[in-house]
């Protein structure tokens, strides 16, 4: 995912087929790629699967933007590393949200944090464009290669372009109590731990 | 003046037969060409989304189909012979007389003819309509302004002003390919609010009403194209007029829409905010409905269209105001009047400008509609292949549209926005990517 992230892949699946000299040209011809499309300090959400998701962050990184927050579905050995590298990478303060669905804690964290644009998977996206924050289904949309960072990036941009959309129907808003709203995310967990 | 290819605003003559066959009761007699008639059913019916072309109009066309000889010695007589046969076969409450292209350039005296037929006691009228004249826009404002005038002579000092009627001006039938669905829909607006509207043509409509235009309290005028008329009304008859330059689409335009006629004549308040509640409680619940897909699809997208300044102006402002979408490129394809910067009175609030280009060319179009690739393309049937050279969803939404049938769906009003959201939804999901 992302510019970097295809070169990275072109990279690799090259050293170990022996055709370092064809990656590196095809990566030469995509350099400045994603020059033309910039998401101008845009604070973005991203929810969903973690290294689809870390992807996606590598590439709001990349095209100017800065990641707001993140929920990731599971966290385990396999992925524990690579999201601790991404935090140091990209000098991120935030507390990792883990919560597969778990909408209405997402939703509060979100109230909190009020991102320009929410990138999350099928269904959560509406549940959050309806609280009034622009959101897009990245799982519907191709998220790998040069072209796909540059559609994404485009993408983004549309959909907080087209906040009016959000704006006007906030009357239909999840139905989320504005007690709950203003409680710590994690409230629920106390009281079962309680 | 440059040459177009496939211009999609057909002539004024057709503009005129489609007007007057629009009204109940009234009869065209067409002095053309033969096959001029036939082409208005091909296109401004047929290749208009299917439209029937009512109950005298088609191949039902009363015609004098003009032939060489009639150039040579003139085609008067042969007027006068079609008009004495019509008024024989044709049940009608008033009979119009559209002269074409070829009895215009030899001088032939239609308006003579057509005053004859007065004479033994027939009711007609005259409309001057060579294609050459101008637009189908032009052409239905030539028609609308000859039926006014035959009804005028019918109207006595004082004129008795009937409270709340409003004559509804500016959607040219058989061009504006909604024209129907959208005059209902709006009419309907209208009635929840108290007021009586007088769309003048289409369904339930007839002379009757026309004989009412004097009477209104308020001419609406949707278009550049029945400002002429506007001003004339306001001139002989003091009715005041609001000048809108395009479709109203969805609950905000609407109710802003009836706000401004409520600053000009007296609209229950009670009537006109529970009618605005009610809309945006409908539109709420059905925008929120489609939300579900709007989201889950992607649909936020860049978007162009080419049509008429009426159509593509409402339409725009309805996709990027409430649906969120971005409009690229916008081509006008008639010839609007703009005070100012067209893109600023387009769309005043948007961020990111779109194009504003006019243009009736459909080579241009095509390059303009492609330009930037948009996810969208929203014009007539002619742009599908553009749309598929670059991927694009496709919706047909003016003329000429040949790859969808058009009943009484329309785009304008409370409602209307509803059915353009199901449409460029439906034609987005089916995009071939």
């Amino acid at each position: 995912v992302g510019f970097e992230g295809t070169s990275r892949w072109l990279r690799a699946v090259a050293a170990r087929t022996g055709r370092q000299s064809e990656a590196e040209a095809f990566i030469k011809l995509h350099e400045g790629t994603g020059s033309g499309v910039s998401l101008n300090d845009k604070k973005i959400y991203i929810s969903g699967e973690t290294i689809p998701a870390l992807g996606l962050a590598d590439l709001v990184h990349e095209a100017g933007g800065t990641v707001a927050g993140l929920s990731l579905s599971t966290i385990d050995q396999n992925t524990a590393n690579t999201i601790e590298e991404s935090y140091k990478k990209h000098g991120w303060k935030f507390p990792l949200h883990i919560g597969d669905g778990q909408l209405f804690e997402q939703l509060n964290i979100i109230n909190r944090l009020k991102p320009d644009v929410y990138l999350g998977e099928w269904g959560q996206v509406v549940q959050v464009a309806r609280s009034g924050i622009p959101a897009l289904n990245f799982s519907a949309l191709p998220l790998y290669g040069y072209d796909a960072a540059v559609r994404l990036v485009a993408k983004i941009n549309r959909a907080w372009n087209g906040r009016a959309f959000v704006e006007k129907h906030r009357a239909f808003a999840a139905p989320y109590s504005e007690s709950w709203l203003i409680k710590n995310p994690n409230w629920y967990i106390k009281q079962e731990v309680g | 003046m440059k040459p177009r290819e496939t211009s999609r605003t057909q002539c004024a003559f057709q503009g005129a037969l489609a007007a007057v066959s629009a009204i109940g009761g009234v009869v065209p007699v067409v002095h053309a060409n033969a096959g001029c008639a036939l082409q208005g059913y091909f296109a401004g019916n047929l290749a208009n989304g299917g439209q029937g072309a009512g109950r005298i109009g088609g191949l039902g066309t009363p015609s004098t189909n003009v032939v060489e000889k009639h150039i040579v010695f003139g085609g008067s007589a042969r007027l006068r012979e079609q008009i004495k046969n019509t008024v024989k076969v044709i049940d009608g409450q008033l009979y119009v007389v559209i002269s074409g292209c070829t009895p215009n350039l030899v001088g032939d005296d239609s308006k003579a003819m057509a005053d004859e037929i007065k004479d033994q006691g027939f009711p007609s009228a005259y409309v001057f309509a060579p294609g050459f004249h101008g637009s189908a826009y032009t052409g239905y404002q030539s028609a609308v302004k000859s039926i006014v005038d035959h009804v005028s002579t019918f109207t006595h000092s004082p004129i008795k002003q009937t409270k709340g009627l409003v004559n509804i001006f500016g959607l040219a039938p058989g061009q504006d390919s909604f024209w129907q669905g959208d005059l209902l829909q709006l009419s309907n607006d209208l009635l929840s609010v108290g007021l009586t509207p007088n769309p003048l043509f289409g369904y339930g409509q007839s002379l009757q009403n026309w004989k009412q235009i004097p009477e209104a309290e308020l001419n609406l005028v949707l278009s550049s194209w029945g400002i002429d008329i506007a001003e004339e009304l306001n001139e002989r008859f003091g009715t005041p007029y609001i000048r809108r330059g395009y479709l109203p689409i969805g609950a905000e335009e609407t109710a802003q829409l009836i706000a401004d006629i409520s600053q000009k004549i007296f609209v229950n308040e009670e009537l006109r905010a529970n009618s605005a509640a009610e809309a945006e409680r409908y539109n709420e619940h059905f925008v929120g409905q489609f939300a579900e897909a709007y989201f889950n699809f992607g649909f936020q997208s860049e978007f162009s269209i080419a049509g008429p300044s009426s159509q593509a102006i409402g339409i725009s402002r309805f996709l990027a105001y409430t649906l969120g979408l971005t409009p690229k490129t916008i081509v006008i394809t008639d010839e609007p009047v703009f005070k100012g910067e067209p893109v600023e009175e387009i769309l005043p609030h948007i961020e990111v400008k779109p194009e504003v280009v006019f243009s009736d060319d459909r080579q241009e179009i095509t390059a303009l509609l492609k330009k930037g690739s948009p996810e969208l393309i929203l014009g007539s049937s002619l742009d599908k292949e553009a749309a598929d050279s670059i991927g694009a969803a496709h919706l047909s939404l003016s003329f000429p549209i040949s790859d969808r049938i058009i009943i009484n769906r329309g785009y304008a009003g409370y409602h209307g926005g509803l059915n353009l959201a199901e449409d460029i939804g439906s034609a987005l999901i089916n995009r071939k990517h």
